[in-house]
């Protein structure tokens, strides 16, 4: 096992799936999982069709609840990180189209910025450095 | 009895009292205050529920504030100017129209003013200068809207064709 610092996902004894409330054995799409994850990771998940990848992305992110097992980010139990925190923490992005008519690319990008600003959603001069770095592109 | 129901029911910008005019002003006060404090979440719940709540977003929260809002609004005008239809759906489309955004910083102070200056208007027409009689404001604000709806959903079914 490596230093604590280094962890930053633990999970263990996760069965991830839909909730049916007459037989929660019946949603469990994957598990159970067990493993760490440590910082400079770089982590791929292979599988076919069908057998829970998008489904174990969705809990590990709080879209949806796990049905079991426990998910721990920096040493949180995830369920007890606040919203604003978890949003600060993870930054999802799936294969989901956006359609939106009349949305340009800046202002879709700087919604990423969303967990960090006021709430009139003010853009900061700290915002737009950092907007600019997946904006520019790679070097 | 009647003929105050009437009156209400072809919609009328006039004939409020003072004491009125302040129970309006003040629940549409709160109603835009409402939806003010909702833009910075309304621009990002435009991604999807899902982008959302990764984003933190209290979904029920916003949407139980937006319903609030939309309520009072709609309410304390249709109480007291009568229940004027179309101008709730056609305004926002109009903004999103002319302004070529979907940037609710833009959106809904647009929407508040290109409102009022429908209402105006239709109101200008509806007591057409030099006419004795007055037309329901409703018809006024029916045929402003309808082409406005007509012209949506055209664009929608385009839209869905394409894609």
């Amino acid at each position: 096992m490596k230093e604590a610092d280094h962890t930053i996902l633990r999970i263990q004894d996760l069965f991830v799936g839909y909730e049916q409330h007459a037989n929660p054995k019946e949603g469990i799409v994957y598990g159970p999982l067990t493993t760490e994850i440590h910082t400079p990771e770089m982590i791929g998940i292979i599988g076919r069709n069908g057998i829970g990848k998008s489904t174990l992305l969705r809990t590990l992110t709080g879209i949806q609840h796990a049905i079991s097992g426990t998910i721990m980010i920096r040493g949180q139990e995830i369920s007890k990180i606040s919203r604003s925190d978890r949003a600060r923490l993870i930054s999802y992005v799936s294969t989901e189209a956006i359609h939106v008519q009349n949305l340009r690319v800046m202002e879709l990008v700087s919604m990423g910025r969303f967990p960090y600003t006021n709430w009139f959603g003010k853009l900061t001069g700290n915002d737009h450095d950092i907007l600019m770095i997946p904006l520019s592109g790679p070097e | 009895m009647l003929k105050a129901f009437v009156v209400w029911s072809m919609g009328s910008l006039g004939n409020l009292t003072a004491p009125q005019l302040q129970v309006l002003s003040i629940s549409l006060l709160i109603g835009l205050l409402l939806s003010v404090f909702s833009i910075r979440s309304l621009n990002v719940l435009l991604l999807g529920e899902n982008y959302s709540r990764t984003m933190g977003v209290n979904i029920k929260l916003v949407r139980f504030i937006v319903f609030v809002s939309t309520s009072i609004l709609s309410g304390s005008i249709t109480a007291f100017c009568g229940p004027l239809a179309f101008v709730g759906i056609v305004v926002p489309h109009l903004a999103r129209m002319l302004f070529k955004t979907a940037d609710h910083k833009l959106l809904v102070p647009a929407c508040f003013l290109l409102g009022g200056l429908l209402m105006l208007l239709a109101d200008l027409i509806s007591q057409f200068p030099g006419s004795q009689s007055v037309l329901p404001i409703n018809s006024v604000t029916a045929i402003l809207g309808v082409p406005v709806v007509i012209w949506v959903i055209m664009v929608n079914r385009r839209f869905v064709n394409v894609s």
